[in-house]
């Protein structure tokens, strides 16, 4: 430091503090140059009471934007929310003014509407998103501590009236003479109760040898009428059966009345005719709404494994999320091999065939997030098959086993195939990848195209369907 | 004797009110001789080094230690209620708006006021300023000016200095030593400190700063007696100065808030 001079001490103690200080401004200061990038969206509260200008406006817990103004319109406050011009808020959210923690800042919290799949059942749509100078539909007000605080008093004035009106009975002189009285009966009744069971004790043996005489005397008045209570018994039945007559009679009219039989039965019914028509309609639409519900996919694709080609169809159908079935039917270049051992006259023929080019897959997925299980017939053998998708389902691998004991020479171990899909648009798709790679001598890669429909494209088709009934 | 008891009050005021009136007409006069030629630039520059480049070590020393013991102490309080988060927030208001320009202040009262009052009592009592005079030279322009100029400007930059090394010895002790998360630690500081309270603490270095350059040239300027005075004159401008300091703080902060 002696070598530099007075001038460059200054000079460097001024640069660097300048330095610092200028770079803890800009820590600290939200410098915005020119205007304010974002869009505004307007929200009308009951009251904001606490809420600052700049406060934080957040969805999900992420701060979006600023609150730009607070304004009074017809005695309520209208916020002036302005929201970063890369996010989205969808028509029908919900702003409510929240506090941070106990203490913490308030906030505009924007709630997004529910999810669009239960929108669309309650007959609803969700039609996009706000836009600059757009109102939020439905606020929640701020809820204050003063707020709370008069929710308690009142709770607490409840509880007083309450423990007011239970002194009553109980503090005034009435009321403690009745609880007097009450007590002096429960007193005499314990002490009956006491001697009852004195005198029980004393006499206790008699009494169970009076009970045994009369349980004897009874059996004797049984054993002598046993006739007549026989004869007593069948009448009963009897008189059951002509009830149970009667009953099926004033059901046939009723009936009858049920049926329209008659002008009273006619106006009764005209009700019921109604309600039947109702409900069966109402079984049309839950035959189609199931129809609707239930996804349906159907594919055709071709995939060339370099010398030899194989085309599948294939019908996928949702009726959940995450579980679906698959119906496939393809055309195997090689067939399913079989082998017959014939021994005719001592000469042995050993006859192998390929048969079944034509073969078909039937298989139950089930999926969780990402990943799917499969398991069913493939290509007309047992088997299982796994898949992982990615990118919106844009992007499959799939890794499938069967024929998992193949007496086939060359093809004894089981057949596996690794398969990469790519769906390029909603409607085309490609695939490639490695078949038949534990067979040295089958293994191939293939490559594959293929076209996809699904309900939209199909419900014009299964419009036109008759619908059995 | 209550005659004797009055004129001692009445003395004593009088004594008072003559120092302030004499400490305003030699902070008028220093204000005027600022601002007319001819600036002597290269003493403005000695002074600079002299007041500012030389406290930097003892500035940053007293900041950095403060920033530490600020953040310990707010953490076993903060601790009991959970909030050691905010450990940042307190770290870094306390140092821009209170201790970065009050400390620094003191220290450079300490320091650089009283060689101030020490250099220039000395050159009283021995007349060198006497001599200045017979040169044709005015001696506020010459001694009492940059003195003043070097102490105002370079408390700015040296409080500046302190508020971020004190920030940065509460982040160490905070962060490192207490294992609060930084993240948390850095953004609650961020989001609790504005622009302005930078700008106060500023304003105010400023202010003390040139406290501390009227004083400790006022002290000097005017001593009186040979070596005694000049010790006097050394004590008087720091204590006047570091107890100036901190009453301006006070009204400072009133009428800054």
């Amino acid at each position: 430091m002696n070598n530099l001079s007075a001038e460059a001490k200054v000079g460097l103690l001024v640069l660097g503090s300048s330095v610092i200080l200028l770079w803890m401004t800009m820590m600290v200061g939200k410098f915005d140059f020119g205007k304010p990038e974002g869009y505004t969206v307007t929200a009308t509260f009951d009251t904001v009471s606490g809420l600052d200008l700049k406060a934080a406006v957040r969805m999900a817990g992420v701060q979006i934007g600023t609150v730009e103004a607070v304004e009074l319109e017809d005695s309520k406050a209208k916020v002036i929310l302005l929201i970063n011009p890369d996010v989205k808020i969808p028509k029908g959210a919900e702003a409510a003014v929240k506090t941070m923690g106990l203490l913490g800042d308030k906030y505009v919290d924007l709630i997004p509407p529910q999810p669009q799949a239960e929108l669309e059942q309650m007959g609803k749509e969700r039609s996009g998103f706000l836009k600059e100078g757009d109102r939020v539909a439905r606020t929640v007000p701020a809820s204050d501590a003063d707020q709370l605080i008069s929710k308690l008093s009142a709770i607490a004035d409840d509880i007083k009236k309450v423990t007011g009106s239970m002194s009553n009975v109980f503090g005034s002189q009435r009321g403690e003479r009745s609880m007097e009285d009450i007590l002096q009966d429960l007193r005499q009744t314990t002490a009956n109760i006491k001697e009852f069971s004195y005198a029980l004790r004393g006499d206790g043996s008699e009494l169970i040898m009076r009970l045994n005489e009369l349980a004897e005397n009874l059996n004797g008045v049984v054993n002598d009428n046993k006739d007549n209570l026989k004869t007593t018994l069948e009448n009963v039945k009897e008189a059951s059966k002509s009830a149970e007559m009667a009953l099926a009679s004033i059901e046939n009219v009723t009936k009858k009345i049920d049926r329209g039989e008659g002008t009273l039965g006619k106006l009764v019914n005209e009700d019921s005719m109604y309600s039947n028509i109702d409900s069966a309609a109402k079984g049309i639409s839950d035959y189609v709404s199931k129809v609707e519900r239930m996804k349906t996919t159907v594919a055709f694709r071709n995939e060339y494994m370099f010398s030899e080609s194989k085309s599948y169809f294939t019908l996928e159908l949702k009726p959940k999320m995450d579980q679906y079935y698959i119906v496939e039917v393809l055309s195997d270049p090689f067939g399913k091999y079989d082998k017959t051992v014939s021994v005719n006259n001592g000469v042995t023929t050993v006859n192998e065939t390929y048969k079944d080019k034509l073969k078909f897959s039937l298989e139950f997925a089930k999926r969780w997030g990402n990943l799917a299980i499969r398991m069913g017939i493939l290509e007309s053998e047992g088997g299982v098959g796994g898949d992982l998708f990615a990118f919106d389902d844009r992007v499959k691998f799939s890794i499938d086993a069967w024929n998992f004991n193949s007496k086939e020479p060359n093809n004894l171990n089981t057949h596996m195939k690794a398969t990469a899909t790519w769906h390029i648009t909603k409607l085309l798709f490609v695939n490639g990848g490695y078949d038949n790679f534990l067979n040295s001598s089958r293994a191939t890669g293939f490559a594959g195209v293929g076209l996809r429909f699904d309900d939209d494209d199909m419900k014009y088709l299964m419009g036109s369907v008759p619908v059995p009934r | 004797m209550i005659n004797k008891l009055l004129e001692l009050l009445g003395k004593k005021t009088l004594a008072l009110l003559r120092e302030m009136g004499a400490v305003i007409i030699f902070c008028g006069q220093t204000f005027r001789w600022t601002f007319s030629r001819p600036f002597y630039l290269k003493n403005l520059l000695k002074q600079m080094e002299q007041i500012g480049v030389n406290s930097v070590p003892v500035v940053l020393t007293t900041a950095i230690s403060t920033g530490m013991v600020l953040a310990l102490q707010s953490y076993t309080g903060f601790k009991r209620f959970g909030a050691q988060s905010l450990i940042g927030a307190v770290v870094s208001l306390s140092m821009t708006r209170e201790l970065g320009p009050v400390l620094t202040g003191l220290m450079v009262a300490g320091r650089a006021g009283a060689s101030m009052a020490a250099e220039l009592g000395t050159m009283r009592v021995t007349e060198q300023i006497d001599a200045l005079y017979t040169m044709a030279t005015n001696p506020m322009k010459y001694l009492v000016v940059p003195r003043f100029l070097a102490s105002t400007i370079m408390m700015f930059f040296l409080s500046g200095l302190g508020m971020y090394i004190g920030i940065l010895g509460g982040y160490f002790v905070g962060v490192k030593v207490l294992g609060t998360n930084p993240v948390t630690y850095m953004n609650q500081s961020i989001n609790n400190t504005e622009v302005e309270d930078i700008w106060y603490g500023l304003v105010k270095s400023l202010v003390f700063g040139a406290v501390i350059g009227l004083i400790g040239c006022y002290k000097g300027f005017n001593t009186e007696g040979g070596a005694e005075g000049v010790g006097k004159a050394t004590t008087g401008a720091v204590v006047v100065s570091c107890m100036l300091i901190l009453i301006l703080d006070y009204f400072l902060s009133a009428l800054l808030w």
